[in-house]
């Protein structure tokens, strides 16, 4: 308990002194979270849009190939990423191994699915509801996508927010992509194994604690804007 | 049965259907349907649920394919129909966002002006709900732009699929008085119904459809003759009708 408690206090006093150790790995945490939940949404949205709306041969097995990658175990993806990106690896002359970009690209990699497979749902609904009055309308299949993308957009919201939610709490394929270097690629999640290790637990926990907060004010921004969506349509007759 | 009992000849045809095969999920909807709809008149569809009003429809929008034959603009035109027919559906589909987005959702850039357009708001009686949310109104105000969103893209044929249903009698009596005007200025309406009297006081043709066949087509002059006396008058007042 007095673990716990000193934990918070020394949690508190890195956030108001503003540690660089600190400041510098919740950027980075963020920064490589974020670009990677902006890349993932990109792709996650566009196939999800496309597969709701376009006749696709194998679309079903693509779909269920989706749904399979939802529980990718990041330590895997790591691990075929750093073979890739490797001396010996194809992908070598991208010069990413041990950098925030190939932790981007593992984040991507990982987040990518969860949010194909669950906008897909959305998206598949709004295109029962909407496909065949917008098509009689004149709107072509392109259209339509972005129409239903944009109907949908507080819903997709929440499912970008629960992929950024797995980035920033992911550590396995970052660790082994990243190397979990000072100062180039330590971020919360791989600080927290590594104090933890150290044996530095109470630190590891306020590391811990800080994360649990940067993920709490995102789902608080979420809530925000779901209360937002539920007036809207909370309106409708 | 289809073909002999289409008592319109091709003279004035804007739409022509010739043996339609038509099947979902391996079930027969048409099997060999011919028809023809003349250009100048409503063409209203009647028939007990289920013998393929809204497949009729959906095939005339370009929604379904058929399987066999083919729907065509017009006897002697190798078009087929699907450009510039518009569908308004039972229950109208509205986007979350205001009534004006909503109409002009549909619009190609100058393919039809802003004054015109107005008339057609004043006509559906919606001129003071333009700066609302689409989804906040009521249905009858709902079908009503719903309607003036079809128009506004200028189609050449529009489909209704029971587009007055669970409406209120001042919302059905707008709808029937645009109905009567589009039809006039010269634009092809078929549009499917379960009211007798609506029918009536709308069709220019008649269409009864049972199992996916044609039963009767008649002009509306003739309604009160055959169809009048028969499978209308049994239809309306709730009878199964059996093969005579």
């Amino acid at each position: 308990m007095n673990e716990t408690i000193d934990s918070i206090l020394i949690a508190f006093s890195l956030i108001a002194n503003q540690e660089d150790y600190l400041v510098e790995i919740v950027i980075l945490s963020l920064r490589v979270s974020l670009l990677a939940t902006f890349y993932a949404s990109i792709l996650g949205l566009s196939l999800a849009a496309l597969l709701a709306v376009f006749k696709i041969p194998g679309k079903f097995l693509m779909v269920a190939v989706i749904n399979g990658f939802l529980g990718l175990p990041p330590v895997v993806v790591g691990l075929f990423l750093y073979l890739m990106l490797s001396k010996n690896g194809p992908l070598n002359f991208l010069e990413l191994l041990y950098t925030p970009g190939a932790m981007i690209l593992a984040q991507t990699i990982l987040i990518t699915p969860v949010i194909t497979a669950l906008s897909y749902e959305i998206l598949k609904s709004a295109n029962e509801e909407y496909f065949d009055q917008l098509s009689t309308l004149g709107a072509s299949k392109i259209i339509i996508s972005g129409t239903i993308l944009w109907e949908s957009r507080y819903s997709l919201l929440t499912v970008v927010v629960a992929g950024f939610g797995r980035a920033v709490g992911e550590v396995g394929a970052v660790m082994i992509v990243g190397g979990n270097i000072n100062h180039l690629t330590r971020v919360m999640t791989t600080a927290i194994a590594l104090e933890t290790s150290k044996g530095n637990l109470t630190f590891a926990l306020a590391l811990g604690m800080i994360l649990i907060f940067i993920s709490l004010c995102v789902n608080f921004l979420l809530v925000g804007l779901r209360l937002k969506t539920g007036l809207v349509e909370g309106k409708k007759l | 049965m289809n073909k002999n009992n289409t008592d319109l000849g091709t003279d004035g045809v804007d739409i022509l259907f010739q043996d339609v095969v038509l099947k979902v999920n391996n079930c027969g909807i048409f099997d060999g349907l011919s028809c023809s709809l003349d250009k100048n008149l409503i063409t209203v569809l009647l028939g007990y649920n289920g013998s393929g009003k809204t497949a009729f429809l959906r095939l005339l929008s370009g929604l379904s394919r058929p399987d066999k034959g083919i729907v065509r603009l017009s006897a002697g035109s190798k078009k087929l129909l699907f450009e510039n027919v518009t569908m308004l559906f039972h229950k109208p589909v509205m986007l979350k966002r205001s009534v004006w987005s909503n109409i002009v959702y549909g619009l190609k850039q100058g393919a039809m002006d802003k004054s015109e357009l107005f008339r057609f708001i004043e006509d559906a009686k919606i001129q003071h709900l333009v700066d609302r949310s689409a989804r906040e109104i009521s249905a009858g105000e709902q079908q009503r732009v719903a309607f003036v969103r079809a128009l506004a893209t200028q189609p050449r044929v529009l489909l209704l699929d029971e587009p007055t249903s669970n409406l209120d009698p001042f919302s059905i009596y707008v709808i029937e008085e645009l109905i009567k005007k589009i039809s006039a200025s010269g634009v092809k309406i078929v549009m499917v119904t379960h009211n007798v009297e609506q029918a009536k006081r709308l069709a220019g043709e008649m269409i009864f459809m049972q199992d996916g066949k044609i039963l009767e087509q008649k002009k509306s002059e003739q309604l009160s003759q055959k169809i009048g006396q028969s499978i209308l008058q049994r239809f309306a007042s709730g009878q199964e009708l059996k093969d005579d």
